[in-house]
């Protein structure tokens, strides 16, 4: 048992898997600029449909998944259909299992660190493969197949075969691409720039996005965007004001402006916590008279915890979704089917809801009305997303490179060390500090994104959290470069007048 | 000359021998670092997520050519998109 | 057996709860000015990043009209 690991596997795969080559030598701002941009614009790109399906593919597609899809920037019906979830999902599964000791790699030789990494690649590729098989398989394009009529035609393969091979083979390009991020031709880590990209693209469409749209199963068309939407309204129809601005605050087809208030509003708080902190006063041991501050951060693990609880629960859903249709195949009784699952088709805006079993207590609901109707869900959903964020940052406190360990390593490095404590002690000062700032700035972000969810958000509140704080990152990342180096930058220069 | 192009200054082998010291370096610390940030290397921080921060062994591509691929597998599906258009419309 | 085990469940969120308000009472919040300051640096680059993307997003209409 001992002499088998997981990582001889991965060596197996190693020649076939492609790997972006490291810089030769220093990129350059501009260039950093520009390969940001081209990949960001390259990822956006996605968004087309899947060759295949019939014009406006999204509109026909009975979708399980809407509950969590925007967080992970699951497009329905495009080439994004599986977004961002494969990396995300095999990179907490590797980091995790090599934090928590799960797999046997010695992170510190050089040569295990490359069959990790490669491992989370091959992991995020076969992912793909399973999810884009497991949405063919349980029938999810079946209603938007081009020339296909699900209950009189055999089944079609070709399409599936196309479908399939567009599907997983965009999402190993999203891969590659966030390769090129993390391998420092971009700025901040890929998955991050990613998510803030899809959390503010969604953010400006949903809010004034001009195209219109058909409603499902009737005549009437509406316009994408929430605010635009709530205008027109305004001025046609006078006589049926009323029912119009509900409309325009609750339609569950296209985003409303319940949805646009609740993302705001989580923008807003999460800029406020971002800026909360506890400012250790540090001096440094080898200049007399250095004194300055380090600060710890409240949301010092950032989003990843809540992007960790939303993972789970999106894999809970998926895989139960695959596990339900396979039950329905395999005619198993109807009783046991509705213990997992029961779902309910809204004619209007084609999502597949969950009305029962065991998987709708893991699902937020569309509205606050619903939230209060089924507190034993709100409750379980709450608590889950609350207990995984937290145990999350916990750990990941500990075992990301910044845990107390870690930052004395550095301190004691640079000649620092806090004002009033002896050198070994601030080990266990920091101890003491950063852990409760991780779990406390989860929490708090936990709960921001759930009462989003709980009004109605539908997970928009919870990805307009993570995408904001991504950004912060990110951005960090882009103004520390941009004064280091930014002085000659043709950009700079060109945007000078500005 | 065909000595300093068979050995440029900070070229493979001296490539080669900062990868073995610092190998040793991590080994002679005996915790086993719980990450690859931890271990002295890139990757994931308290709240980045990197995960491709080494150069492992593969196929080795350049990362405009990782892009222009993209792009042709964009422009692919367009034209698979088009070609079915047009076909339709004649049959 | 049980009973310890529930008394342990209930106490680490009663701890974390007393550690997590203290230190968010100990934490420096930001003031006004220097939270309007980061929300309009923040709010220029959100939505510049939200408005190149959804120029992209604009171009695969036309484009999905043509193709589809």
């Amino acid at each position: 048992m001992s002499g088998f690991r997981l990582l001889d596997i991965v060596k197996f795969f190693l020649p076939l898997l492609p790997e972006v080559e490291f810089p030769d030598e220093q990129i350059s701002f501009d260039e950093r600029v520009v390969f940001t941009i081209a990949s960001g614009i390259l990822f956006l790109f996605g968004q087309l449909p899947i060759y295949g399906l019939v014009a406006n593919a999204q509109f026909k597609i009975e979708d399980p998944f809407f509950n969590f899809r925007s967080i992970f920037a699951m497009e329905k019906g495009t080439l994004l259909e599986l977004g961002l979830l494969p990396v995300i999902t095999s990179a907490f599964l590797w980091q995790l299992a090599a934090g928590l000791r799960l797999i046997n790699v010695n992170l510190g030789l050089r040569s295990d660190r490359e069959l990790y990494q490669t491992g989370q690649k091959l992991t995020s590729f076969v992912l793909s493969f399973v999810y884009a098989a497991g949405f063919i398989y349980s029938g999810y394009f079946d209603s938007a197949i081009r020339g296909y009529d699900p209950i009189s035609d055999s089944t079609p393969y070709g399409w599936y075969v196309f479908i399939f091979v567009q599907i997983s083979t965009w999402s190993i390009f999203v891969t590659l691409l966030i390769e090129i991020f993390d391998k420092g031709y971009a700025f901040g880590s890929g998955i991050l720039c990613f998510l803030t990209l899809q959390t503010a693209t969604r953010f400006i469409a949903e809010f004034l996005g001009i195209e219109i749209y058909p409603v499902a199963n009737s005549n009437k068309s509406e316009s994408y965007g929430a605010f635009i939407n709530f205008t027109r309204n305004l001025s046609f129809n006078l006589n049926s004001l009323a029912s119009n601005v509900l409309n325009s605050f609750s339609r569950l087809n296209l985003p409303n402006l319940t949805q646009f208030y609740v993302t705001l509003l989580s923008i807003l708080a999460v800029i406020y916590f971002q800026n909360c902190r506890i400012e250790l006063p540090i001096r440094s041991t080898k200049v007399r008279g250095m004194n300055n501050v380090y600060p710890i951060r409240l949301l010092y693990t950032g989003a990843l915890p809540i992007l960790f609880a939303y993972t789970i629960l999106i894999n809970l859903q998926i895989f139960g979704y695959f596990v339900y249709v396979t039950l329905q195949n395999t005619k198993t009784s109807s009783f046991i089917i509705s213990l997992l699952a029961k779902f309910k088709l809204d004619s209007y805006s084609n999502n597949l809801g969950l009305t029962s079993g065991f998987l709708y207590y893991f699902t937020n609901s569309t509205s606050l009305f619903n939230t209060l109707l089924s507190p034993i869900r709100t409750v379980v959903y709450a608590s889950t997303v609350i207990v995984l964020s937290s145990w999350f940052a916990d750990k990941w406190s500990y075992m990301s490179g910044s845990a107390p360990k870690d930052i004395s390593k550095t301190f004691k490095e640079q000649g620092i060390s806090i004002s009033g404590k002896r050198d070994i002690s601030i080990t266990k000062e920091l101890g003491r500090v950063i852990p409760v700032a991780a779990v406390s700035g989860a929490f708090i972000l936990a709960a921001l994104a759930i009462s989003g969810d709980l009004l109605g958000g539908l997970g928009k509140g919870a990805s307009a959290v993570i995408g904001v704080s991504s950004a912060f990152g990110v951005l960090e990342e882009f103004m520390m470069e941009y004064q280091q180096t930014g002085g000659n930058s043709q950009f700079t220069q060109a945007f000078g007048g500005l | 000359m065909s000595s300093s192009s068979a050995q440029a200054p900070g070229g493979l082998r001296s490539a080669v021998k900062r990868k073995t010291t610092a190998d040793k370096k991590a080994q002679s610390g005996n915790a086993l670092p719980l990450s690859t940030r931890s271990a002295g290397a890139g990757g994931s921080s308290s709240t980045m997520m990197k995960l491709f921060t080494e150069e492992a062994q593969g196929l080795r591509v350049d990362p405009l050519v990782v892009l222009f691929l993209a792009v042709g597998f964009i422009f692919s599906v367009i034209i698979l998109h088009v070609f079915a258009k047009i076909t339709g419309k004649f049959t | 057996m049980a009973a310890e085990g529930l008394e342990k469940l209930t106490e680490i969120p009663v701890e974390f709860f007393k550690d997590g308000s203290a230190f968010i009472k100990k934490c420096q919040k930001p003031d006004q000015k220097e939270y309007f300051k980061i929300i309009r640096a923040v709010g220029v680059g959100f939505i510049m990043m939200g408005v190149v993307g959804y120029a992209v997003k604009l171009v695969h209409i036309p484009i999905r009209y043509l193709i589809v």
